[in-house]
């Protein structure tokens, strides 16, 4: 058997379980979610066409280029921009419509469009290249049928990261096994994450490969760093970055992890070690070096299009480093003293609100007390966790290291997304933050619902881990009965 | 079987979230037909006593029982309105709201249109003696209305709404052939049950990884 089946083999069934209802879930979201109504659905179809019609990436065209007669036409039968952005205008809901749908299918337009792949156009490619397997293989040349097979390959990818979220919780709490699940379903049922898993767009293979990237740092903090487990670290954070680059905020945890682990295993076994702090490293830059080779080589695009690297400022406005700094903090955190950055308190509009649930291009929400009862809920399942934390204060201290690697991801990927939203606003005054760019956490998402359930004990903790997945599912359901009151009722 | 805290919170919580979504379905409510997708940006939209407006080119969704409008009369109680629907074939409906309405969105009840009829025209008169002011996009300069007989870029927004007050149950045919719309053919014949059955699937499976879980060490 493959060292590959042999892994798998060792994945505990209820592990599967969970993955399933993750697909269950991301398959039935695709199905509710109007085509082309996850945020730049229409941007990442173009892209995967122009992988799979015409071998190559997309590049930026000036005025924006058309994405393809077939794409164009549909996106216009679909009245999809008369939808996005009107959450008081339902999707298409006459026959009349319908038949304009089925004339232009029946039309076979072209799928060959200007190369144009508007905000997703300066991705990396490996998430379209994946997509352009369903793309290819959907035998109707209809873009409606394409996109729904490519939204089940995202499902797919939602399914196995909700795998490797109970991995993670599997090498955090090893002495917990109750509690895996509960972490687990409660990513599964996330409905932003369920919501993004039924869509096309290049942060599910982001999710997957950050809850990738931390269950191998928890399994290199529980088994050392074993060139397999260096080599885990390494591909999942190097096919990360060719997914999507804001895993970049990721590299100052994973070289922290790497330092520790190698630290601590460097006297024992410094041939191991070395092999596995080489594997960790050759994995994570080894992609993301050939990407910008080829960029430069191949495709004549930028070394990282739209990715790091300067940028014009709008007229009116200039870069400010103190600025950008104090854009930052103001993004995550309470203002302090800064000069105000945002009309409102973003910690609150942005993060906590867009997590419990605001959909669409980000144009529909739950009714308000929606999000009261959350905050006391997420205060009280923090609580808890904060609790069996100090609780278990002792194995907490040998475990500070990694504890300081996951801290520092979070800071990471706030850095970059504030990063982002700086650059965003300066050059074009563009609000560039959403929720769903802080789903690469979910493994410490899930952590914090472990740990609250551990807080309980083995005697109530399955109960309260029974709540907790009763409340996952009630908030879940919800946020699909507002989603199909939003589009078709 | 035995009775464990994990199962009674289980079959409690799932049982409330049962409860709840049938009194979300049980609820009575005025239900949309349809829309004209118009962005209401406000009240940009001026018409004079005495005139009417008429927009043509609209889809009138069969079922439609009345039309939901935002209008505002200034601070003034709002005056009579009427609304006749008409399409190539000749009038379709007709309807009307009595004065003293107050300025937000207002509904004028028309007769039931049966079939949905494209190129509509749907004309509004102001049957008072002041200005009404209405909701949507001026100018536009994808479409041309007339009011008192002059063309104007623009457009009302028109909500077209279901006879008298419905629940969602009574909805759901409505809604199941609303979902298999303007989604890929592989899917949009089954894709409402097909949901559907997925939730329970996934339901059913957590419930089982917890009760799996209740049992491990």
């Amino acid at each position: 058997m493959s060292a590959i089946g042999r892994l798998l083999r060792r994945v505990p069934r209820v592990a599967w379980l969970c993955a399933l209802v993750a697909l269950a879930n991301g398959l039935a979201w695709s199905l509710i979610v109007p085509p082309f109504e996850v945020p730049d659905e229409n941007a990442h179809y173009a892209y995967v066409q122009q992988v799979a019609e015409r071998g190559t990436l997309p590049r930026q065209v000036a005025p924006e280029g058309s994405l393809s007669p077939a794409e164009d036409q549909i996106l216009s039968a679909l009245l999809t921009f008369g939808v996005v952005g009107h959450r008081d205008n339902p999707a298409p809901d006459t026959q009349v419509q319908q038949q304009v749908i089925d004339r232009i299918a029946k039309q076979n337009l072209t799928a060959l469009g200007s190369g144009d792949a508007l905000t997703a156009t300066a991705n990396p490619p490996l998430y379209y290249a994946l997509q352009a397997i369903p793309f290819k293989l959907t035998p109707s040349g209809k873009v409606l049928d394409k996109l729904q097979a490519m939204r089940g390959l995202s499902a797919l990818m939602g399914a196995l990261t909700v795998l490797l979220v109970f991995m993670f919780l599997r090498e955090l709490l090893p002495g917990s096994s109750w509690a895996w699940p509960t972490g687990a379903l409660v990513v599964a049922f996330q409905p932003m994450f369920g919501f993004m898993s039924g869509g096309v767009n290049n942060d599910d293979l982001l999710y997957l490969m950050s809850a990738g990237v931390l269950w191998a740092l928890a399994r290199g903090f529980r088994r050392g760093l074993t060139p397999a487990n260096g080599a885990l670290i390494g591909a999942f954070l190097g096919v990360g970055l060719i997914s999507k680059l804001t895993l970049l905020g990721f590299i100052p945890a994973v070289a922290l992890a790497v330092a520790v682990l190698a630290r601590r295993t460097w006297a024992e076994d410094r041939r191991a070690t070395a092999r596995g702090v080489a594997w960790a490293a050759g994995l994570s830059l080894g992609p993301i070096a050939i990407y910008l080779l080829l960029n430069h080589l191949v495709w004549n695009r930028t070394a990282i299009p739209g990715g790091v690297g300067a940028a014009t400022a709008a007229p009116g406005r200039v870069f400010s480093t103190a600025e950008e700094l104090s854009h930052i903090w103001q993004l995550f955190l309470p203002r302090l003293w800064m000069r105000p950055q945002f009309s409102s308190y973003p910690l609150w509009e942005t993060w906590f609100k867009g997590l419990v649930g605001r959909f669409g291009w980000v144009d529909y929400d739950f009714p308000a007390w929606v999000y009261q009862v959350a905050r006391a809920i997420g205060l009280l399942v923090c609580a808890l966790a904060v609790a069996e934390l100090w609780r278990a204060r002792k194995a907490l201290r040998r475990r500070l290291g990694e504890l300081a690697v996951y801290a520092l991801a979070i800071v990471g990927l706030c850095v970059e997304i504030g990063v982002e939203s700086y650059r965003s606003l300066v050059t074009n005054q563009g609000v560039f933050e959403q929720a769903r760019y802080l789903l690469p956490l979910l493994c410490l998402y899930a952590a914090i619902a472990a740990l609250a359930v551990r807080f309980g004990g083995r005697r109530w903790g399955p109960a309260l881990g029974a709540l907790l997945v009763v409340l996952a599912i009630g908030h879940d359901l919800f946020a699909q009965a507002i989603t199909i009151s939003r589009y078709y009722a | 079987m035995r009775l464990t805290p994990v199962r009674v919170v289980l079959a409690v919580g799932l049982l409330a979230i049962a409860v709840a979504a049938v009194v979300v379905l049980l609820q009575q409510e005025p239900r949309r037909a349809g829309t004209n997708l118009t962005a209401d940006r406000g009240y940009v939209l001026a018409l004079p006593p005495g005139q009417q407006l008429c927009e043509p080119g609209e889809l009138l969704p069969g079922d439609t029982g009345a039309l939901r409008l935002d209008a505002s009369a200034g601070g003034l109680p709002g005056p009579r309105l009427s609304a006749t629907l008409s399409a190539p074939g000749g009038p379709v409906s007709a309807g009307q709201i009595g004065g003293g309405w107050h300025a937000g969105l207002i509904v004028i009840p028309v007769r039931r249109v049966a079939q949905t009829r494209s190129a509509a025209t749907v004309c509004v008169r102001n049957l008072g003696s002041h200005q009404v002011l209405f909701g949507g996009s001026a100018p536009d300069s994808s479409f041309f209305i007339s009011i008192a007989g002059r063309p104007v870029s623009g457009r009302l927004r028109i909500e077209y709404l279901r006879p008298g007050r419905e629940s969602w149950l009574a909805l759901v045919p409505n809604l199941a052939h609303r979902f298999s719309l303007a989604k890929s053919d592989l899917v949009r014949h089954w894709a409402a049950a097909a949901a559907l059955l997925l939730m329970l699937l996934a339901v059913g499976l957590a419930t089982r990884a917890m009760l799996n879980e209740e049992r491990s060490p």
